[in-house]
């Protein structure tokens, strides 16, 4: 026994090393910049900006690299701000409605120490790396596939080129798969694939990555945009969500990401934490299958859109803070929003009436949803159900792993949720709902009319006109009912209230130094 | 005879191996599509068409099987989908990080199970008995999440004393190790008691006692050698779970290891990496059945013996 207790003791002892190299710190003991600690719930497997475009991903890669355009989410106090400010361009113009001219800012450093050049950017958008069919970035043309071709003028401009009109090519450019990586590093760290960790322009460079446990990142001092205000941030992966909480009130960490709603009143009970929710520019959604015999009939998917009594769903399971939107358009769409629309109404009477007319005879309704995915997705579905029940519709809820491989002849009702990447309905409606998105390459929803007004409004720059067409559109979703919306959920955050600091309605965490500070005494 | 006994037990274990890496490869394979777990769920169907084809997964199952063990049998596990490095090379980083933890714990679990095992016998109906048993009974009743929730609950959130989550120091083994040690030294104790009983009340015990030998010295020299073979086998099995008994104490605590990776890679269908996991715990209990099937053989041949009769 005594022999096992020595064997024991230096098997463990052995570990040691493994235990103490996680301790390298990078920041000089000279710099008095607080240190700040995330907790999230996972990293990405890289940190390849165009790669990792999951919530875990951009909510790391958002601090380290920039875009030519960026969007000013403060430009609004909630968060959610569509304003286009310069960021890696010092200034744009448009040539005519295929070009767009951008003049790129001076002496802008990487984190290697290059200085960036009009030949970065048009690699980062080459087809070699992004845009082409065997572009390791697959993901780069759901976002970019409308470039023709991207040009260096001179060093310090690039000319981007569309195969026919983009209105909003700028909001491309300032959004998803457009931050902007360093050519040299990039294709020297490629390997026939893409670089884990490419190098970019942001206030916060990588010191440490460690999979599936932390990623380190420490300021970048010759950031174009200011000094950093943190010395270093490590995002820890804690996956437990009490687990978070607890580091969040121990003083382990300053951040803690993905707080479900009921957590909020706990966390906002300790005098020095506080919980910080925005709504998402993502919409929780129901997708129909419009040709399956049973909810063939508009009329009966009418139906299910009016027995579902949203203001309740958002009361009981959100705390009254997700917000229900005028249908699928949003205010940040500016002048294509309208307000009027009277878009989601709750009204049993006239689903029990749709219902009589069309001749609803009580098949079976089944509705799909992973139960875990989106938050509150299971109770959401449970309530709905008996909504579904009082207005005489017969919904059976089915709880699947996955709800993509459901076979066609019995796909009925599926979860879905919508991010909107863009403040257009380009980057909405029309990309999620058009004959490129989910619903329509299923063929859930083959709509003909819809789809040419979707074309017209790619095509059209003027804005009033634009409205009008996108307003049609919406006309046309909502009496066709290929699904709906339920509601735009939260994402909330603890903080330590000595952290200064503005969530976005995105998953990005911009720790640049105009939105993260800290008071003087950190408790 | 012996080299018999040892084919056939090698001949188990190859065939549990093999149903445990089937078992797992079909289950995974049909409940859910780790393309669409991975990528973000508006990603148009044409791009995750690629990522399927890439990863061999537009391939129909049986061809994916015999891929997948015929490349096994070469040593070749997979790629990461995640990380995109080898399923093994990724598995086996983490190695360290549960041996730490599991051998810390099972350091607790053999001092605090054998000390309150033996103290309860020693004093047999005494308050001291009934509070070793008390403990026993919270330790082997009581839920490993639920016990880690409590720690963090005391340690880290009301104390403060504690960190709560991660591998960085030796501050963070504390709480996950005396979790994991306290849930199986309640078991330990418990066996210890009844084995230490049963010994205490043995002939001999009575003949040291009449030679004039001192407790202590009776209690380590006669009682614990004697009562030590069914306490032996129950750590046996405890060590033999090493891998893959921390995998809710890793994930609460948030520690760096096989377990934690486990509940990762599940969540995102990693599926070579848990493929790799299941086939690394499957081997680790097979290996650790196996030597203590030899031990029994060697400690007492009439089990071999046995054995050899029942396979013929």
């Amino acid at each position: 026994m005594k022999k096992i207790f020595i064997a024991s003791a230096l098997v463990v002892a052995s570990l040691l090393p493994g235990v103490a190299s996680a301790q390298t710190d990078n920041v000089s003991s000279a710099d008095k910049r607080p240190q700040l600690s995330v907790a999230v719930a996972d990293v990405p497997p890289t940190l390849e900006p165009a790669q990792e475009l999951s919530n875990q991903g951009v909510r790391i890669t958002y601090s380290m690299f920039d875009t030519l355009i960026r969007r000013d989410f403060l430009s609004s106090p909630n968060g959610d701000g569509s304003k286009l400010v310069p960021s890696l361009a010092e200034s744009w113009k448009r040539i005519d409605d295929r070009t767009l001219e951008v003049k790129l800012r001076p002496n802008v450093k990487f984190h290697n120490g290059e200085t960036m050049t009009a030949d970065d950017v048009v690699f980062t958008f080459s087809p070699e790396r992004l845009t082409g069919r065997d572009a390791p970035l697959k993901q780069g043309r759901a976002y970019f596939g409308v470039l023709e071709k991207v040009e260096a003028i001179d060093p310090l401009t690039v000319r981007f080129t569309t195969k026919t009109a983009d209105p909003i090519l700028e909001q491309r450019l300032a959004s998803w798969a457009a931050w902007i990586v360093n050519k040299k590093d990039w294709t020297e760290h490629a390997n026939g694939k893409f670089p884990k960790f490419p190098v970019g322009t942001g206030p916060f460079k990588l010191a440490e990555y460690k999979p599936d446990e932390s990623v380190r990142l420490v300021a970048f001092d010759d950031y174009f945009d200011g000094r950093p205000t943190a010395a270093s941030v490590t995002f820890r992966v804690v996956p437990e969500q009490a687990t978070r909480i607890a580091g969040l009130v121990s003083g382990e960490f300053d951040i803690a990401t993905n707080i479900a709603p009921d957590q909020i009143q706990q966390i906002d009970s300790y005098p020095d934490i506080e919980a910080r929710s925005v709504v998402l520019a993502n919409a929780h959604v129901l997708v129909y299958n419009t040709e399956n015999p049973a909810i063939k009939d508009k009329r009966i998917r009418q139906a299910m859109n009016l027995a579902i009594d949203r203001k309740l769903l958002v009361e009981a399971l959100w705390n009254g803070q997700a917000v229900i939107p005028k249908s699928h358009q949003f205010p940040e769409f500016g002048a294509l929003y309208d307000e009027k629309r009277t878009g989601l109404v709750y009204d049993p009477e006239k689903a029990r009436q749709l219902l009589k007319e069309a001749g609803y005879k009580g098949e079976e309704v089944r509705y799909s949803t992973r139960a875990n995915y989106y938050l509150n997705a299971l109770p959401a579905a449970q309530a709905i159900m008996e909504m579904w029940k009082a207005a005489g519709i017969n919904g059976k809820l089915d709880i699947v792993e996955s709800t993509d491989n459901i076979p066609s002849d019995v796909r009925m009702v599926r979860t879905w949720s919508n991010s909107i990447r863009y403040p257009d309905p380009a980057g909405g409606l029309w990309n999620l709902w058009g004959p490129f998105g989910g619903v329509q390459q299923n063929k859930d929803w083959l709509p003909v009319a819809f789809n040419k007004l979707g074309e017209e409004l790619d095509r059209t720059a003027d804005t009033a006109k634009r409205r009008e067409i996108f307003q049609k559109m919406l006309d046309i979703w909502e009496d066709e009912a290929p699904g709906t919306i339920l509601y735009q959920p939260l994402e909330t955050y603890g903080v330590r209230k000595s952290v200064k600091w503005q969530p976005y309605n995105f998953y990005y965490m911009d720790l640049r130094p105009y939105n993260l500070t800290f008071e003087a005494k950190r408790s | 005879m012996r080299l018999q006994f040892i084919l056939a037990k090698l001949t188990r274990g190859c065939l549990t191996l093999l149903l445990a890496v089937t078992f797992v490869f079909i289950v995974l394979r049909v409940s859910g599509d780790p393309v669409a777990m991975m990528l973000p769920d508006d990603t148009p169907p044409a791009i995750v068409a690629e990522y399927r084809a890439a990863w061999g997964l537009d391939r129909s199952l049986p061809e994916q099987y015999v891929r997948y063990i015929w490349s096994a049998v070469q040593g070749d596990l997979g790629y990461s989908f995640r990380d995109d490095r080898p399923a093994l090379e990724v598995v086996l980083e983490r190695v360290p990080m549960t041996l730490l933890l599991g051998l810390s714990g099972f350091a607790i679990t053999v001092v605090v199970g054998l000390v309150t095992g033996i103290a309860a016998a020693l004093k047999r109906g005494t308050g001291i008995d009934h509070a070793a048993m008390a403990f026993s009974i919270f330790g082997h009743s009581m839920p490993n999440f639920f016990l880690a929730i409590l720690m963090i609950l005391l340690f880290s959130m009301m104390w403060r004393v504690l960190p709560s989550s991660g591998g960085a120091t030796w501050w963070h083994l504390i709480l996950p190790a005396v979790t994991l040690g306290i849930i199986n030294a309640g078991t330990v104790a418990r066996f210890t008691r009844s084995s230490m009983l049963e010994v205490l009340h043995q002939p001999y015990m009575r003949t040291a006692r009449a030679k004039g030998l001192k407790l202590t010295r009776r209690v380590v020299a006669h009682a614990i050698p004697n009562a030590a073979i069914p306490v032996v086998t129950v750590l046996g099995l405890r060590l033999g779970s090493l891998i893959a008994g921390a995998v809710v104490v890793e994930t609460v605590f948030a520690w760096p290891g096989i377990g934690l990776m486990l509940v990762n890679a599940v969540g995102q269908r990693d599926l070579p990496v848990v493929q790799t996991i299941v086939l690394l715990v499957a081997l680790t209990m097979v290996l650790t059945n196996f030597i203590v099937d030899l031990t029994y053989g060697w400690l007492d041949p009439r089990i071999e013996t046995r054995e050899a009769k029942e396979d013929r």
